[in-house]
């Protein structure tokens, strides 16, 4: 079984922090439902900001803020630090290298701004991997 | 005296209260972490977007990373309706676009549990 990771401590203490997350052993944000207060604030923070908050979401959550407006659409291909983490539960190891595959290959073939992608997988996709890790290189994150 | 004009006082008053913390000679990382979950996790998320700004604003990039951290938990493993109608954020999609930009974004979704409302 091959296993890689970019910056594989680091990796692990993402997903552990992910996966601590992900079950719900964090509190929910407290929403204030006082009606003065339904104003989506959150839109009108700055891109850099927004693409911060988004650095910390697993890639499938980040990709999915695209869908929440107009404005979001914009922002999810902006963000320069890219999580691609399998983390097993609820999804097949062959729909995530599928999923890697269109990100890498398709969605971000011509991207300039990535810095950093972190990868975390295991599986026997040697020559995916390869051209996983070819991609990376050309987009030189 | 330095102008902040970007940074209401009560903001500051916090960013003042996260700082000392985090600053003190004898506070341990685990005291210091202890202290940002205690500190953050009771924060109204209005309060957190005032906190990210001053934040960015102010280069403190412990504090800004805890707070961005603090609002992408209210997001995540969330779906795009509960998110929507929790942060008040207004589709302004036509039904053709969100068809389109659901069929754009298939991949993300696709074999991945539906995430919990």
């Amino acid at each position: 079984m091959a296993s890689s990771s970019l910056n594989s401590t680091k990796c692990m203490k993402t997903l552990e922090n992910s996966h601590a997350r992900a079950r719900g052993k964090v509190p929910d944000v407290s929403v204030d439902e006082n009606s003065e207060n339904k104003v989506d604030r959150i839109s009108s923070l700055p891109d850099s900001v927004i693409c911060h908050i988004l650095s910390f979401l697993p890639t499938k959550d980040a990709a999915a803020t695209s869908m929440l407006s107009t404005k979001w659409k914009h922002i999810f291909p902006l963000t320069p630090n890219l999580k691609l983490e399998f983390d097993g539960s609820g999804m097949r190891k062959d729909v995530f290298a599928s999923f890697v595959d269109r990100v890498l290959h398709v969605y971000l073939r011509d991207a300039t701004h990535v810095h950093a992608i972190k990868l975390w997988f295991r599986g026997e996709y040697k020559d995916r991997l390869k051209s996983w890790i070819s991609a990376a290189v050309r987009l030189n994150a | 005296m330095i102008p902040l004009p970007l940074i209401d006082g009560r903001t500051l008053a916090r960013v003042i209260t996260y700082l000392n913390k985090h600053t003190e000679d004898d506070a341990s990382d685990e005291a210091k972490r202890k202290f940002d979950e205690e500190f953050l996790y009771g924060m109204e998320v209005g309060v957190l977007y005032d906190a990210a700004l001053a934040a960015n604003y102010l280069d403190i990039g412990g504090l800004f990373h805890e707070v961005c951290q603090r609002i992408a938990d209210g997001m995540m493993n969330k779906s795009v309706e509960w998110v929507r109608k929790t942060f008040h954020i207004e589709s302004e999609f036509t039904s053709e676009e969100e068809v389109q930009i659901k069929k754009e974004y298939a991949w993300a979704w696709e074999g991945v549990d539906s995430n919990a409302d």
